[in-house]
């Protein structure tokens, strides 16, 4: 961490908060913003909140021995979806693809989880840590992914799900009675399910979903989280393909009264930026965005605390604000183009599919491009 | 920049505005207003906003400022050493 501490002393930016700078440069609440909340520091009463925070005397102190109340755990890359814009370390189905089409001569490391010892290990840790409050897990597909059952039954059995709400993010392609029968023992689940656009193109970036599958289960998890009380997220990662039809989600959140949710805004693979979109094909864009928000008339403070559904609207009309700033201000990233058809054009030889199905009105952009 | 050794050495006050005058308060002070009062504590309005908070006509502030407004505010978990 030293590198890191003398950076910021000098008042560098380092490489890796690259990410939450261009968020909170468009106004998008970063993910620095939201894991400083948990701790009660807010960026615009940053000296005050820091030095009123619970944690005040251990932020100087030589030694900290108290274990994680809030984890965040990678069970791996175990997937069944193989998204356009994912990499083998988040999918291992997308990782034996690359590997046979010849993006990649190598497949991940194993994953930590297909180690019962290490899983054994890791539980263990889990049980002497009386104090958790959250648990998010992140894979590759959770529910799939057997070390997540197997952690869940040992939280159970050591009693930790008396007071430990679970955080986890589904693709909505998947459904299992067992893992939902374990979360509901827990004090409180925190979902996220993840879609691109209540539109065909949903098939093509999160291949080889299908969009009726993803409603299906949209609805089977929604009945499930009303019913259980556990909070609902819609989970998004725009890019070129899906950023002009973002709206649906908006529009879906805004009748349902769930908050949108992105990481960031897309940085790798750079060509699947929405700034790759040239200008002419961003303004439309805008404009629609512009006239949902007109329609959509909400106002109050920022939300930082993305997990208050008593505010989501105000949250996704802030939310949703944020591209507007991105697609307006970002630099035209369009030299780009060629290298994303270059992507696509041997993806699509794997998959047998062609983006002009999907989104028929970026022909003439891409055969620009030479697609 | 300031480091935290810094920051915590720093005398830091809210400003707090009652009925139109402004006083200079300790971060972990206790604050006690009527609930009549106007008050608006570094920029944020504190009553009327949350006149419903207030016991026997008091709206009374024990713990630090900062960590009672992450609460009623609504920012959820504030977690703290064990």
């Amino acid at each position: 961490m030293t590198p890191i501490r003398q950076q910021l002393l000098a008042g560098e930016q380092p490489a890796g908060c690259g990410e939450c700078a261009v968020m909170e440069q468009n106004l998008k609440v970063s993910g620095r913003q939201k894991q400083l909340l948990k701790v009660g520091v807010r960026l615009e009463q940053f000296e005050k909140t820091l030095v009123s925070s619970p944690w005040r005397d251990t932020f100087v102190a030589d030694h900290f021995d108290q274990l994680p109340q809030d984890w965040q755990i990678d069970l791996g890359n175990y997937c069944n979806s193989a998204c356009v814009f994912c990499d083998p370390h988040s999918s291992s189905r997308l990782a034996a693809e690359w590997q046979r089409i010849g993006f990649t001569q190598d497949l991940p490391p194993a994953n930590w989880t297909d180690d019962p010892d290490l899983v054994a290990k890791f539980i263990d840790t889990l049980n002497q840590s009386s104090h958790i409050q959250y648990l998010h897990f992140i894979g590759g597909e959770t529910v799939i992914t057997p070390a997540f059952k197997t952690i869940l039954r040992a939280l159970i059995q050591a009693g930790l799900n008396c007071t430990a709400t679970i955080g986890f993010t589904t693709n909505l392609t998947v459904w299992d009675a067992e893992v939902v029968d374990l979360l509901t023992k827990f004090h409180g689940v925190n979902l996220g399910m993840s879609v691109e656009a209540f539109k065909i193109v949903n098939d093509y970036v999160r291949w080889p979903s299908k969009l009726h599958v993803v409603l299906e289960n949209l609805d089977r998890w929604q009945s499930l989280a009303h019913e259980q009380g556990w909070l609902l997220q819609l989970r998004t990662t725009p890019t070129l393909f899906t950023v002009g039809g973002l709206l649906s989600i908006y529009d879906y959140a805004w009748d349902k009264q769930i908050c949108v949710e992105s990481c960031n805004f897309l940085t790798e693979p750079a060509f699947m930026r929405p700034s790759v979109l040239p200008p002419s094909y961003r303004q439309p864009i805008i404009d629609r965005m512009k006239a949902w928000l007109d329609a959509h008339s909400v106002s109050g403070d920022t939300v930082i605390n993305i997990r208050d559904p008593n505010v989501s609207q105000l949250q996704n009309h802030q939310d949703l604000q944020s591209y507007v700033n991105y697609l307006h201000d970002m630099p035209d990233e369009s030299n780009r183009l060629p290298d994303l058809v270059d992507f696509v054009k041997r993806l699509e030889t794997s998959r047998s599919n062609s983006i002009l199905d999907y989104l028929p009105e970026y022909e003439e952009l891409f055969r620009s491009a030479g697609y | 920049m300031k480091n935290f050794s810094d920051l915590l050495a720093t005398d830091l006050h809210l400003e707090v505005c009652v009925n139109n005058t402004v006083y200079s308060v300790g971060l972990s002070v206790p604050l006690d207003f009527a609930a009549t009062d106007t008050v608006i504590v570094d920029g944020v309005e504190i009553l009327p906003r949350y006149q419903y908070l207030a016991v026997d006509g008091r709206l009374t502030i024990t713990e630090p400022f900062y960590q009672w407004y992450h609460r009623v505010s609504g920012q959820g978990w504030l977690l703290k050493p064990q």
